[in-house]
């Protein structure tokens, strides 16, 4: 597998998806609207005068770049490749030599580059509308860590993907898992409400638990919430689930496609 | 009227059948709607951390209205949601000729066609959380203010049946499929009463996506807080709103050229 071969998978994915530009542009639209929501219910807490961890701009900031931040980590491929495997549409990938992985590798990115210049015009709307509220990092050490922690969180969220629908080689039916885990997944990455607003008693949990790096921290770094020793555990930390899911993906992997009995084969 | 009824009976009948062949999938939607409403009110413990009060409702009465709103989301699922997002396909592949040559009005038939039961239980699990958290929310029983809850919420699922479909009818023209998702997205602010939103936009939330009179009217009602003159509006607004949807459906189906040909 090299990289041209990677490179025609993508291109392959990109004139895919734009075929699909109309629902590109509504998923986009739904994308956005959870986060808008929330936003506009928290901030007329906020209005009232209740003391929150999060003053107006901080809301502001982190509902308005959640809809960006979740498309770019988001991962779809965990019914889909139970469904592979359990169906024998494996068998079809296995004969190639390129690994599935590459697949599902060039699907995720190609849709997201189609994704981004639909989503990026309604945020900006979004954007205009809390102009005087929205802060951005000034620090381009900040943009920086962003820069690194946005792909390892996309990474993170990738793997943890691969190693739940690989679970399909020894259950029949892992979808129920797949969808319950995006469910309590999304709580606790923070996609409803900032885990900075969770009960205190629960900050030690919510630090160690993957899910926060799979979308709360990159945001949390972009807002300007950390300080520098939590900076260095998160990152430690998103490093270490990175290698540790790496790892559990390829021997799940491996030890499971020797099980691998090619339905229909 | 009659005919319609028994036509209507048929389609349970139908649907129970499926549902029987398909267990796994009524445990798995289970577990999904109750997962989601746990997440729902893991987010209100968040928010009543902070205060006792947010725009005038308390926890309980949020409670209570989240119940209301998985109560009439079931509902949607059960019976509306299954048929509206698949008449894009039945536009697209031509499919609709099979129930243009029915003998029965083809909005009924497109409307009414597939029904999920289990949903029904999503909104058992609403309305028991409405018994639950009424005590706390301070909700008396009367009879006056039952009827007028149930009315309100009876409006708000019409109103979103009509402004769903009357959305669908676009699909006549346009290519993206996905469109008939829109509507149900939108509805997901029906989880907040709508004194949380900014007033321009709960006028919106009120006569355009029904979120006030699925959810928050009926509450209110239930606390015996109820706005008469819109119990009345919310009837002539549904009545209204499927009349026009049915006018709509009659121009659309004109342009309609079936697939391939």
């Amino acid at each position: 597998m090299n990289l041209r071969v990677f490179w025609r998978l993508l291109l392959y994915d990109l004139q895919v998806t734009l075929e699909y530009r109309g629902e590109v542009l509504v998923w986009m639209f739904n994308l956005v609207v959870g986060p808008v929501i929330a936003l506009l219910v928290w901030l007329t807490a906020n209005q009232q005068g209740i003391e929150l961890p999060y003053n107006r701009q901080q809301f502001v900031t982190y509902y308005v770049l959640l809809a960006i931040i979740t498309m770019l980590t988001s991962t779809w491929l965990g019914e889909f490749l139970a469904e592979e495997i359990r169906l024998g549409g494996l068998s079809h990938r296995l004969i190639r030599p390129v690994p599935m992985i590459a697949y599902l590798l060039a699907n995720n990115l190609g849709e997201k580059l189609i994704k981004l210049p639909y989503l990026l015009p309604m945020v900006g709307v979004i954007a205009l509308f809390f102009r005087d509220d929205l802060r951005m990092p000034e620090d381009w050490q900040d943009w920086l860590l962003f820069a690194i922690c946005l792909p390892m969180a996309a990474g993170v969220a990738f793997l943890l993907d691969m190693v739940l629908g690989s679970l399909a080689f020894w259950i029949d039916d892992v979808r129920a898992l797949v969808r319950m885990k995006d469910l309590a997944g999304a709580f606790l990455a923070g996609q409803f409400v900032p885990l900075a607003l969770f009960p205190p008693n629960l900050s030690g949990f919510l630090e160690v638990q993957p899910f926060r790096y799979t979308l709360s921290f990159p945001l949390e770094v972009l807002t300007g919430a950390l300080s520098p020793e939590q900076l260095q555990r998160g990152f430690l930390l998103q490093i270490s689930y990175l290698l540790l899911l790496w790892l559990l993906y390829s021997v799940v992997w491996r030890v499971g496609l020797r099980k691998f009995s090619a339905v229909g084969a | 009227m009659l005919y319609y009824l028994r036509v209507w009976w048929r389609l349970v009948l139908m649907s129970l059948i499926r549902e029987a062949e398909y267990r796994l999938n009524f445990l798995l939607s289970l577990g999904e709607g109750m997962l989601q409403l746990i997440i729902a009110v893991l987010t209100f413990e968040i928010l009543y951390r902070f205060t006792d009060e947010v725009a005038g409702w308390t926890q309980g009465q949020m409670l209570v209205l989240l119940g209301i709103y998985r109560l009439v989301e079931g509902l949607v699922n059960m019976l509306i949601a299954p048929n509206q997002l698949t008449v894009s396909q039945l536009i697209r592949r031509g499919d609709l000729d099979f129930l243009l040559l029915r003998p029965i009005a083809s909005q009924f038939l497109v409307s009414t066609r597939i029904i999920r039961p289990h949903e029904g239980v999503n909104a058992l699990i609403g309305l028991g959380l409405v018994l639950y958290a009424s005590p706390l929310a301070g909700v008396q029983w009367q009879f006056g203010n039952l009827v007028a809850a149930i009315i309100f919420m009876i409006s708000g699922i019409l109103l979103l049946y009509a402004i769903w479909f009357l959305s669908n009818t676009a699909l006549f023209w346009t290519q993206a499929r996905n469109q008939d998702q829109i509507i149900p997205t939108l509805f997901q602010a029906a989880r907040y009463p709508v004194s949380f939103f900014p007033r321009m936009l709960r006028i919106g939330l009120t006569f355009v996506i029904p979120a006030a009179f699925a959810t928050t009217f009926p509450s209110q009602a239930l606390f015996g807080q109820i706005t008469w003159p819109m119990l009345f509006i919310g009837i002539a607004l549904a009545l209204g709103m499927l009349l026009l949807s049915a006018g709509c459906w009659v121009f659309a189906l004109r342009h309609y050229t079936s697939a391939s040909s």
